[in-house]
């Protein structure tokens, strides 16, 4: 296969809602498979389609994802998506709610926390705001800052990532 | 007229209601929760923003969230759809006081309707006939024997906050009706937190007959034709039509004028319903008003050519009627595509569809969010589509629904078209003899 149409073959692939492909085109075998589509059958997961049916052919593309999901299920809150390209190894605190981000508690006041700062579980590292009401999120783990992901006063959707954290060990 | 309208729902009827927007040059925001990030609703608005996780209490239900969006989005004002915020008079309320539209009616409507037995109350001072019954609420059993005494068994128990069939109770004799009033009572503080109860009586065999009511903010109110909505099961409508096989035209018009009467007597503005019971003798009572557009507005569209949801816009924003004196033509019909296996109890049937196939041809109208790939969540209500066909003749458009449902085509997913199809082509209902029991009586013989 050109590489010009294997490369649109990849692109039209990666903005598909399909989550795994094989082509066979002239001797050529293809596998595409994306490495985040196993969080986002998450939500999906435990519809198992009952065995009396007879029907569905589609049923056990789902169930085969099973086993990957239980499996990889992550146990604290990893960093997901894009975010995830330059952030090796580190996690995200999210946004806990639609609103607007806050670094700090009052205008002019210094931030709750700086990029490099070590904060403990249950600081609180920003403010979100929704309807006039201010929402503390908290670390929920001992981290260190390592990147903060939006700017003051943006407004942020329900968990979108706000902040790139090295979890720390306790002592 | 508003420039951004934010969307307050999913499915089907946030597609619907991102089509108005689009035809306007209006720019819409869609709400979703993570469980939505590859619905139709999502993809297709102008601009989308996620409001929270799966649970609808923490996304299409949480006000802060909801008007947060729109604050960030500039939204000018808030399309509710129906179901979860539409008939919430504190939601409504807010959006008044953060000065964001909202589309549908005031908030003091929406209370007045919410409290059945107020509204009752309101529209039978107003001339309107009820059901017979309870002048108010009623907690004592003593109380509940005498009214049952007067108006007679068998009677119904029903939650003045009730809804879906939650909260209502039949009784038949003295024993049951004081079982009746305190299960209702439990079900209703279970269900909507009030425990409010009051007492009609049972009307055996009445068809349940709906005006389309829409008001502007001048004082106009009209009344857009019927729909019978007698096909139910569990309390929950599986097929409408218009115009109903059981009115005259001289009923038909005594009808409309008792819903413009009720619609005014709760100053009502924006798109509602005004429910009927049609008993066998040709009697006709209120029973309730929805304060929403309903599932099943397009029947009404497709006979007038109304836009109801482009109505319901221009209203909000204080502009005049102009749907007066519209003529319904022809008949319409549609039946309601559930994700739940009829074979199996209607048990839920969420799950990827992997190919999917809506029908087409002259007088079919689908309004719904699937697509080849969609995934049904099993978190929201299991409506996958609305299937419309208009005709000329009543005759023509049952022809047509039949087709298209049989076209209908969901692999991974069961659903309820195929049923819909059996129901429609059947003799009984080609006749149009409906009946509050027919899909009782209907299930055994398609078996």
């Amino acid at each position: 296969m050109e590489l010009d149409k294997l490369r649109e073959l990849i692109q039209i692939f990666e903005q598909s809602k399909i989550s795994e492909m094989e082509l066979e085109d002239g001797g050529t075998r293809i596998v595409l498979k994306k490495a985040q589509a196993v969080s986002q059958v998450i939500p999906h997961a435990p519809v198992v389609s009952p065995p009396v049916y007879v029907e569905p052919p589609s049923a056990p593309r789902v169930e085969t994802a099973l086993p990957k999901v239980s499996s990889s299920a992550p146990v604290s809150e990893p960093a997901e998506g894009d975010a995830a390209d330059d952030l090796e190894g580190l996690v995200t605190i999210n946004a806990p709610m639609v609103g607007v981000f806050y670094a700090a508690p009052a205008p002019g006041e210094p931030p709750f926390v700086r990029v490099g700062d070590r904060v403990e579980a249950d600081q609180t590292v920003c403010i979100v705001e929704a309807m006039k009401l201010m929402n503390e999120v908290t670390a929920k783990f001992p981290c260190i800052i390592e990147k903060i992901l939006v700017e003051n006063a943006e407004p942020v959707e329900f968990g979108q990532p706000l902040f790139a954290v090295r979890p720390v060990e306790e002592e | 007229m508003f420039r951004r309208i934010l969307i307050a729902n999913r499915g089907e009827i946030a597609v619907r209601i991102i089509r108005a927007c689009r035809q306007l040059g209006i720019t819409s925001i869609a709400v979703y929760s993570t469980a939505d990030q590859d619905s139709l609703h999502t993809s297709l608005a102008d601009e989308s923003i996620c409001i929270g996780p799966p649970s609808a209490s923490e996304s299409y239900l949480h006000i802060p969230s909801i008007i947060a969006a729109a604050e960030i989005c500039d939204a000018h004002a808030i399309h509710p759809g129906y179901g979860f915020l539409s008939e919430n008079a504190k939601f409504a309320e807010i959006c008044r006081e953060c000065n964001i539209g909202f589309i549908g009616p005031t908030p003091e409507a929406i209370s007045l309707s919410g409290d059945k037995a107020a509204c009752r109350r309101r529209v039978r001072e107003a001339g309107v006939p009820v059901v017979p019954g309870s002048e108010g609420l009623v907690s004592d059993p003593e109380e509940a024997l005498a009214i049952a005494k007067e108006i007679g068994f068998p009677v119904l128990v029903k939650a003045s906050a009730g809804g879906g069939g939650k909260g209502m109770r039949t009784a038949h004799n003295d024993v049951a009706l004081k079982n009746a009033l305190s299960l209702a009572a439990a079900e209703a503080e279970a269900a909507f937190g009030n425990p409010g109860v009051y007492i009609e009586k049972f009307i055996e065999g009445a068809r349940h007959v709906e005006f389309q009511i829409m008001g502007d903010q001048h004082g106009k109110v009209v009344a857009l034709g019927e729909r019978e909505c007698t096909i139910q099961r569990r309390h929950q409508k599986l097929i409408e039509e218009t115009p109903s096989t059981g009115l005259t035209p001289a009923l038909r018009k005594k009808m409309a004028a008792a819903a413009v009467k009720a619609a005014k007597a709760i100053n009502y503005t924006n798109a509602g319903t005004a429910e009927f019971l049609l008993a066998p003798d040709g009697e006709f009572y209120f029973i309730e008003f929805n304060a929403r557009i309903q599932v099943e507005h397009p029947v009404t569209e497709e006979v007038t050519g109304a836009d109801l949801v482009v109505e319901q816009f221009r209203v909000a924003a204080g502009e005049p009627l102009e749907v007066d004196a519209l003529k319904p033509t022809g008949a319409a019909i549609e039946a309601r595509v559930y994700a739940e296996d009829p074979e199996n109890n209607f048990a839920p049937s969420p799950g990827l569809i992997s190919r999917c196939h809506l029908p087409g041809g002259p007088g079919i109208r689908v309004d719904s969010h699937l697509y080849s790939g969609y995934v049904v969540p099993r978190y929201y209500d299991s409506l996958l589509a609305k299937v419309i066909a208009r005709g000329r003749t009543r005759d023509e458009a049952i022809n047509r629904l039949v087709a298209a449902l049989d076209e209908f085509t969901t692999e991974g997913v069961r659903t309820t078209a195929k049923l819909c199809a059996r129901i429609v082509e059947s003799d009984g209902f080609r006749r149009g003899e409906l009946s509050p029991t027919f899909i009782e009586q209907f299930l055994p013989r398609a078996k």
